[in-house]
């Protein structure tokens, strides 16, 4: 069984009666999703509306929450089905086109290398959305958001071994693709 | 293995988020889990017995010229079956995300296919005999065998509402699967006609479709966005 996150402690206090937990629910898990919904939106009022929304359905479920259960997959799979129910329904489209992002995302670390990194950041992007959904999908949320090959499954609904596949073969691609500029993308590490 | 990463950006969600969250939660009360467990248990156990009343009222129970060590062993087999397939259906394990899609699987697939091999298995040892069965007798046991099990079926979903996020069809159709072995059980009270044909087209293929049909109604159990 996997380590128990404060998320996971936070979230068991507030389904067991500790109405006051669910602010450290948020404070552990908020800006993870936000990260991830910005990712995907490249819109900061949508990933917070998102972010809202995922946070109330969690709240939403405080009474089913079940004991040991992690909350990180958990949290990413609702950000995820809400993400791509809101596509669906044509309320928001996902940027897919090398446009610019939104103004209130700083996209580089410095100032020196804002060009670089900037454009560095586009032939990723535009990259990313040649693969195939699956592989981006379980690229995604393993190398950008952080989470293990196990919680990746979970998310998806699939198995680690299929997860390890994809990523590895979005990285493959990735490779063949950017090759002048995979190290400057590992330097770049969150 | 290295990698290449998205570089990094600032991600901070803005501070009135927050304040919004926090006062969309206290707006909306959720009970803890110890006062919510009490409530579901008290649906389904209320819920539950209506359902029970209402299916023998509904089904009208017969022999029917059945052998009665027929009828209770098939009625003994079925309800097991029921009673596995809801708890296969209903119970998550230990991740919020639920079992896994192979298992959601196996239940919509096998409660079905566990209906025919013990109707089998009965018909083999109570052989019924050779019956001219017209059509509309199918037709009807199909189309109650479907009404019985849609009260079991609102329970399942109204228990089990909101709560799938990866993969909301599977689970509603483990869900309507479980809810069909019931409305079988319950036709299998009343129906006096006991060949093999007519049990797999008039009780379980219902069970079939009712699972097929499942995935249709995925989204009562998919976390939805709110309107508005």
């Amino acid at each position: 069984m996997s380590e128990r996150t404060e998320a996971d402690t936070a979230m068991e206090r507030y389904a067991a009666g500790d109405n006051a937990a669910f602010a450290s629910v948020y404070d552990a898990v908020a800006p993870r999703l936000f990260g991830y919904l910005l990712r995907q939106t490249r819109d900061r009022a949508r990933a917070e509306d998102l972010v809202q929304q995922t946070l109330l359905q969690m709240h939403r479920a405080r009474d089913r929450f079940l004991p040991g259960a992690e909350v990180t997959p958990w949290a990413f799979a609702i950000a995820r089905r809400l993400l791509i129910d809101t596509v669906r329904r044509g309320k928001r489209e996902l940027l897919t086109d090398d446009g610019e992002p939104d103004a209130g995302i700083s996209s580089a670390p410095g100032a020196d290398d804002h060009v670089a990194a900037a454009e560095l950041e586009a032939r990723l992007r535009r990259e990313l959305q040649r693969l195939p959904a699956s592989q981006r999908a379980a690229f995604e949320l393993v190398k950008s958001e952080g989470l293990s090959m196990a919680e990746a499954a979970a998310v998806l609904g699939t198995t680690t071994t299929a997860v390890k596949l994809r990523a590895h073969r979005a990285y493959e691609a990735l490779r063949v693709a950017l090759g002048d500029l995979v190290g400057q993308l590992e330097v770049g590490k969150p | 293995m290295s990698s290449p990463r998205l570089p990094p950006r600032d991600v901070a969600p803005s501070a009135e988020l927050r304040a919004r969250v926090m006062a969309a939660v206290a707006g909306e009360p959720v009970p803890a889990r110890p006062e919510g467990e009490r409530r579901r248990a008290a649906v389904a156990i209320g819920a539950g017995a209506a359902l029970v009343v209402g299916s023998l009222a509904a089904a009208r129970p017969s022999l029917a010229g059945r052998p009665t060590a027929y009828v209770g062993a098939l009625l003994a087999a079925w309800a097991l079956v029921g009673v596995i397939a809801t708890w296969a259906a209903t119970t998550r394990g230990r991740s919020m995300l639920g079992r896994s899609p192979g298992w959601r699987l196996a239940v919509a697939l096998g409660t079905p296919l566990a209906l025919v091999v013990t109707s089998m298995a009965a018909a083999a040892v109570w052989p019924s005999p050779a019956l001219e069965v017209p059509p509309a007798a199918h037709a009807i046991c199909f189309a109650m065998t479907f009404g019985l099990a849609v009260g079991p079926l609102v329970l399942l979903l109204v228990l089990h509402g909101a709560t799938d996020p990866v993969r909301p069809g599977l689970t509603a159709s483990s869900l309507a699967a479980a809810a069909g072995a019931w409305g079988a059980v319950a036709i299998t009270l009343h129906c006096g006609v006991a060949t093999p044909e007519h049990v797999l087209l008039g009780h379980v293929l219902p069970v079939a479709l009712l699972a097929a049909a499942g995935v249709a109604t995925g989204r009562f159990v998919a976390v939805r966005v709110e309107n508005g």
